[in-house]
């Protein structure tokens, strides 16, 4: 398939259907070039002043839906036209000032499912299309124009390359997602449209979670109160933005991450069973009176002193080492309780050599996949072993929750 | 100590003898260099050179134990804090190491020593020392090489690249490097830079697929077998059509008791194993035919199909070490540089020349010419090849007089002192 057959350049109506996609920028250049203030501007002049089309409405329907977790953006009709590749640009520019992980996630999630919802109405139209739209994302893909046997009952006419594969879906939770899982051949696995539109679907919630974040705003805050200053100079963008920080303030959203809550030692409780492969590794060193090296001396010292286990009983465990010495230990141990270091990271344990994640025994697949976490819809990676713990925590907490609920809908059926 | 500085000064001789011709890494300048020395093994690392020649220099004046490059790229190697490093990527590497895979020499040629009461026997180390007086639960593990684990894991490499890396992931053979370690297996670098941006998690992916861990027969398409197993038959890509071709090529083992014995490895009862002799033409049609095919075999269910297709899944995948192919700050032995344990070259082998490389001959260079007198310190010392000779079993307190290449091999691996 040649270039010049880009179908994107003949079928607009497929940019405003799918705002994010790169062609975009291309075809609205003289538009895209525009700073933000320009743009801003001229966006509440042409579609405000001139044709009385209600922006605000428009975006703040978008975060409404957002905050309620809607499945589809209500007000999104692609015969809006390029106003929907506008109000993409808009919604960059505002998650940016934002500055809110957890509006950002949903909002994602939002234009992710609503791109979802768009791209299975192409179902039925030719396959072509998607091939044009992974190619205007970057993606290495294949088109076939007979359309090959992938599983007994589907059949296909692409397929992307595997890095490509793996990239857009390694978020991803479900089996069908894994390489191991997909018709790998050549370099390119073969992908059923339903697949290839759910990691379409995942591209575009990376894509915008981007958007809090500008390379140089990790460094410059300013620019981000900067940008805000100048651009609440034009009102009708200044009305928008307050609206929207009024509406985050009044549905009260949850800021906080899904774990937060850091367990502490307690006595005759066991927290061991919510330790992480690589102190249950060194646990069971100890207990064989294997020695320690080192790192992984100081290590078990700050992960247990974090979990504010009594000294005695840090001591009490070095104990069985084969070089141990009371004053010593006790003396070392101190001196790094005192210092206050807290554990490493995963990245520095695995630099270290300690990281135990694929251990035949104690290894564990939180550690290595992460985990889903439901609130923000996607893979969380394990990146501290405290981190470990607490996850570990929670969800013992939440199995002996839900054992309960189940146990009161049974009296409650019982009853009836 | 004086076994240390004589074999010092070999590998000095041999650096100085590389100044001209040590191989270079690629992007040498951003790699992390790192060196074990001989006293007291301490790991210096966080070392950046900015050519060859001094990296030369650097091994003729300080004479490693073991020397290492990172597999990955960074802004500043050099930088003592990994995340100063500025990590630009890092190369696809896969480790095949013979002290991992399933041989059953191990039994005869590693062994291990109790040391408390010098206790010794073959195979793993136990828990505790089964000598009742003793009980001890420290132990010297001394792991051998022979021909037959070498083979297996030369074997592995073919394996990963011929069934996986090039029919798979179109990766040609000629993009593959592939080093003798200089003592337990085989390493394979990928340098490609789309591969080298990604994440550990996504190349936990790629070692999943070679393995195939994690795999779901029921995403793949085993639901049903009154209907057909979803695209299981040969013409399927990727695992499906593995598992198929590895199927059909043990049913058409001919002998019916070879067969037996091969289906016995699978972990099928003898029923099962009944039931797949007795239907093999139907399979075998099943497999080569594109039509939905009826697999339900009497006696043979979904759970039998998965017990097998897994058990096949085994045999079939690639045993990499997966730990070094997911990290991406791994440091990997350098080519040309000598193996501490074994007085070995680290050897870059092209695919043409692979299956004539011979790992007891190839990366010996200590001559064969030049004697040496030592005393084997170890309970029992299997025999080794080196280059055309056979040396060995040797016993504890045996002098002998061998020549270099042999006797270093012995005194790096710490089975024997100068004397």
């Amino acid at each position: 398939m040649s270039s010049d057959e880009n179908i994107l350049t003949s079928k607009p109506e497929l940019l405003y259907r799918f705002p994010w996609l790169s062609f975009t920028k291309f075809k609205f250049k003289e538009i895209g070039k525009k700073n933000p203030y320009e743009f801003v501007e001229w966006l509440y002049k042409k579609y405000w002043d001139e044709n009385k089309v209600d922006i605000d409405k428009k975006i703040e329907s978008i975060f409404e839906d957002a905050i309620n977790n809607l499945e589809i953006i209500r007000d999104f009709d692609p015969k809006d036209g390029e106003l929907n590749i506008y109000i993409y640009w808009m919604l960059k520019i505002i998650l940016f000032l934002l500055n809110n992980q957890n509006i950002t996630n949903r909002i994602a999630n939002l234009y992710s499912k609503n791109a979802k919802t768009q791209l299975e109405l192409l179902r039925d139209e030719k396959m072509e299309y998607l091939y044009w739209i992974c190619s205007d994302l970057g993606l290495n893909v294949q088109y076939y124009e007979d359309p090959i046997k992938i599983t007994a009952v589907e059949k296909t006419n692409l397929s992307v390359h595997f890095i490509d594969f793996i990239k857009m879906g390694i978020n991803l939770r479900d089996d069908y997602r894994k390489l191991v899982n997909n018709s790998l051949s050549h370099g390119y696995v073969f992908i059923s449209k339903n697949r290839l539109i759910r990691l379409l679907q995942e591209y575009v919630r990376n894509e915008i979670l981007k958007f809090e974040k500008t390379n140089k705003s990790e460094d410059d805050p300013k620019e981000r109160t900067d940008l805000e200053e100048t651009l609440t100079e034009i009102t009708a963008f200044k009305i928008t933005f307050e609206k929207i920080k009024d509406l985050i303030k009044s549905k009260k959203i949850d800021l906080s991450s899904d774990y937060t809550e850091t367990m502490k030692y307690k006595e005759g409780k066991d927290l061991s069973i919510f330790f992480p492969p690589c102190i249950k590794l060194l646990l069971s060193k100890v207990q064989q009176s294997q020695n320690l090296i080192h790192n992984e001396r100081l290590f078990l010292v700050f992960f247990l002193n974090s979990l504010k286990y009594p000294i005695d009983l840090i001591i009490n465990i070095f104990k069985t080492l084969p070089d141990f010495d009371d004053k010593i230990a006790r003396y070392q141990i101190e001196f790094a309780i005192k210092k206050g270091y807290s554990p490493h990271s995963c990245a520095k344990l695995e630099t270290l050599g300690i990281c135990q994640k694929d251990h035949k025994i104690f290894g564990d697949k939180i550690c290595r996949e992460g985990f889903y976490s439901k609130n923000q819809d996607k893979i969380i990676k394990i990146s501290h072993p405290l981190f470990f713990t607490s996850v570990k925590e929670s969800r013992s907490l939440w199995e002996i929750k839900k054992k309960e609920i189940n146990g009161q809908n049974i009296t409650k059926i019982e009853k009836k | 100590m004086e076994s240390i500085r004589f074999i010092k000064r070999l590998f000095q001789a041999y650096y100085k003898n590389q100044q001209n011709s040590l191989p270079s890494v690629s992007n040498l300048l951003e790699r992390e260099f790192a060196f074990l020395t001989w006293e007291n093994n301490i790991m210096i690392r966080h070392i950046g050179f900015k050519s060859l020649d001094i990296l030369t220099d650097y091994l003729i004046h300080n004479v490693p134990k073991h020397m290492y490059s990172s597999a990955s790229l960074y802004e500043l190697p050099d930088a003592s804090k990994m995340d100063n490093k500025n990590y630009l990527g890092c190369d696809l590497i896969f480790d095949i190491d013979a002290d991992h895979l399933d041989t059953t020499c191990k039994e005869k040629h590693d062994f291990w020593e109790c040391e408390s009461c010098n206790q010794y026997g073959t195979g793993l180390s136990p828990k505790l020392c089964p000598n009742p007086d003793c009980k001890s639960t420290k132990f010297k593990k001394i792991t051998w090489i022979c021909e037959e684990c070498l083979e297996k894991a030369k074997k592995e490499i073919f394996k990963l690249i011929n069934e996986f890396l090039e029919p798979d992931f179109g990766i040609n053979k000629d993009n593959c490097f592939i080093f003798f370690s200089g003592h337990r297996g085989y390493h394979l670098h990928i340098e490609d830079e789309k591969l080298r941006k990604l994440s550990s998690h996504e190349r936990r992916e790629i070692v999943d697929y070679i393995t195939g861990n994690n795999i779901s027969f029921t995403v793949l398409g085993l639901e049903k077998p009154n209907i057909g197993l979803g695209f299981f038959n040969q013409y399927a890509a990727g695992w499906p059509r593995k598992i198929m071709l590895k199927l059909k090529e043990i049913l058409s083992i001919e002998n019916e008791e070879a067969l037996k014995n091969s289906l016995s490895n699978f972990s099928l009862n003898k029923e099962q194993i009944g039931t797949i002799i007795k239907e093999r033409k139907h399979i075998i049609d099943n497999i080569v035919s594109q039509r939905k095919n009826p697999w339900n075999l009497l006696g043979f269910g979904i759970k039998s199909w998965e017990n097998l297709f897994f058990n096949l899944v085994k045999n079939i995948g690639t045993d990499v070490d997966i730990p070094v192919t997911i990290d991406i700050h791994r440091l990997i032995r350098y080519p040309g540089s000598l193996h501490g344990s074994s007085g070995f070259k680290v050897v870059g082998i092209e695919y043409k020349n692979l299956e004539s490389f011979d790992p007891f001959s190839d990366p010996v260079i200590f001559s064969k010419k030049n004697f040496l007198k030592l005393e084997i310190t170890v309970p029992e010392v299997p025999k080794i090849r080196v280059r055309e000779n056979i040396w060995g079993p040797f016993k504890m307190g045996e002098v002998l007089d061998l020549p270099h290449d042999i006797g270093i091999f012995l005194l790096c691996k710490n089975v024997a002192t100068l004397k």
